[in-house]
């Protein structure tokens, strides 16, 4: 049986896993916590030794990688979405897209599927990363205080509800990248709708902008915020939202 | 059974017809050429018989199902080639063809098997952009053939090979089609469509100005037939008296302008009968080409 979710979603993971976007989206985080890992310890060693810190998993090492998280991930997702999109657009594939003998519903929903698992596994990475980075903070710099706070809840919370800001962008990436063949449309939309929602991110409306998640993952953590909030059921809604809206995009492009 | 059968297909872009009543009767095991001007409607026809149109009017049957109904099941029997070859350009020759063995189970064996019928498996882990034009076609043939499909639809198949490349391509068409495939396919090359195909349909400004055998085709206008005899002063004598209105002779070979078989066989008997010994003879019908600007001209009239 050819026409089956499975078939599609291994045929479009092969397809998929070949883009070199993909691991910018997997990787780049990671490396991204390592790296300022490696910047606390160089700036330790530079100012002469390490000092006691009330929370570092909150001061330190959460306050500079979220920092850049917020201005990084989205940008890393739409360009990773726009990247799945734009696999088909080359050569007009979707030719070949809508002539094998799976259904529309089929393909769209491995790719779809593909988008967000590829979003999970990157920030189940970062999140693996940040815990592995605090804990040998704590083992080369025991003064630093790491093994003294377990903020074991907050660090989970703020990277699911990050998964849950990302895979809403991810959605709406997937729309802007369906309705604009051009690359400069849906990043160009990204973008200004991350920097619009940084500066109406104290605004109540903002929860209805799910770019407005990214910035306040740094505020989660900073607030040792572990709860949901209306944010994040909005985002949620704005998953379901979006994945309908490209769908219906989609299913359109077989007209050529 | 018709492999694709159309009933009076029409399709419109806003008030423009772009088909109008096109009843395409592809026979199985034949190749079908589909010929036609730029513009003339036959891409859009391609296009709608794959289901990248969307026809609603459910006058397109494939293998006597209805695409309308039964799009998925009709596809995996059906290969396509439509335009410039569709590849993935990040992937090799060989990731392009997994890839579709991914979705049709055929194993790695079918994609050996098809890069040799394609004279591509040397290319086999090279980049689809480091690949030349006619190796690009060559691929997008790999592509339309590798799920062993019992129709192929190719549009502008032999674009961008080099004549040896059309030889193989010809011969590979003709392969396949004693395998029992079908063959639509449409080409400006109509010499190359003259060599190969079985069935002809000709369309012109969205409609079907003519559809049939080859032979029905070439059928349609007078031979000329080049006679070396021992005596040609009398050879066009006999043939004027017999009723030939158009006898020439060209200083070395006796021209005529025959109907039909018959009037062949009468012509021979007729300079046997007269003892005039025949040297050479040569049938030179109008060409494919010749015919279709004759049948496009008398179209626009």
């Amino acid at each position: 049986m050819t026409n089956t979710f499975y078939t599609a979603f291994l045929s479009e993971k092969y397809k998929l896993l070949r883009n070199r976007e993909i691991f910018g989206v997997l990787i780049a985080p990671m490396l991204l916590i390592f790296a300022i890992s490696a910047y606390i310890i160089y700036d330790i060693v530079n100012s002469g030794g390490a000092s006691a810190i009330p929370n570092p998993w909150k001061v330190l090492l959460g306050r500079y990688v979220f920092q850049f998280f917020y201005l990084l991930y989205p940008i890393l997702v739409a360009l990773f979405v726009y990247a799945c999109c734009d696999v088909e657009y080359k050569n007009n594939n979707y030719k070949i897209l809508f002539t094998v003998p799976i259904s529309k519903s089929n393909i769209f929903f491995s790719k779809a599927t593909f988008i967000l698992l590829t979003l999970l596994f990157s920030i189940l990475f970062a999140y693996a990363a940040f815990l592995i980075s605090g804990y040998l903070l704590s083992l080369i710099y025991p003064v630093l205080g790491f093994q003294n706070y377990d903020y074991r809840q907050v660090i989970f919370y703020t990277f699911l509800k990050l998964f849950i800001t990302l895979s809403a962008i991810g959605m709406i990436q997937l729309a802007l990248s369906l309705l604009f063949r051009s690359f400069i449309y849906p990043i160009g939309v990204g973008m200004f709708m991350l920097v619009f929602s940084v500066l109406v991110a104290q605004k109540s409306f903002s929860d209805f902008i799910p770019y407005t998640g990214a910035y306040n993952a740094v505020m989660n953590i900073l607030s040792e915020n572990d709860s949901f909030a209306r944010l994040d059921y909005c985002n949620m809604v704005m998953v379901i939202v979006f994945l309908l809206i490209s769908f219906y995009l989609f299913k359109r492009k077989g007209q050529f | 059974m018709e492999s694709i059968l159309t009933k009076q297909l029409s399709f419109k872009i806003g008030a423009k017809t772009i088909l109008d009543n096109i009843s395409l009767q592809v026979p199985e095991k034949g190749i079908y050429g589909y010929l036609g001007r730029n513009g003339a409607g036959k891409s859009t026809t391609i296009k709608l018989l794959l289901g990248l149109l969307e026809d609603r009017t459910d006058a397109i049957f494939i293998q006597g199902n209805s695409l309308r109904t039964n799009r998925t099941r009709i596809y995996t029997n059906v290969g396509n080639l439509i335009e410039s070859p569709c590849y993935y350009t990040k992937l090799t020759v060989f990731e392009n063809l997994k890839y579709l063995d991914i979705i049709h189970k055929k194993g790695n064996k079918r994609i050996d098997e098809v890069l040799e019928m394609v004279d591509l498996h040397r290319e086999k882990k090279k980049k689809t952009n480091a690949l030349s034009m006619g190796m690009k076609q060559r691929l997008g043939i790999a592509m339309a053939i590798f799920h062993d499909p019992q129709l192929l639809i190719l549009d502008e198949p032999l674009n961008g090979l080099d004549p040896q490349g059309i030889v193989e391509m010809r011969n590979l068409f003709c392969h396949l089609n004693e395998q029992g495939k079908t063959i639509f396919l449409s080409s400006h090359i109509l010499s190359e469509l003259e060599k190969i195909a079985t069935h002809i349909g000709i369309i012109e400004g969205g409609k079907m100005i003519f559809q049939g055998t080859k032979h029905e085709l070439l059928g349609q206008v007078d031979r000329e037939v080049f006679l070396r005899t021992s005596n040609p002063a009398a050879t066009v004598s006999i043939l004027q008296n017999a009723g030939f209105s158009t006898v020439n002779f060209d200083g070395e070979d006796v021209v005529v302008s025959i109907g039909d078989d018959q009037q062949f066989d009468f012509v021979i008997k007729s300079l046997v009968e007269q003892q005039i010994a025949i040297y050479g003879l040569e049938s030179r019908g109008a060409d494919l080409e010749q015919i279709f600007i004759n049948l496009i001209a008398r179209a626009n009239d």
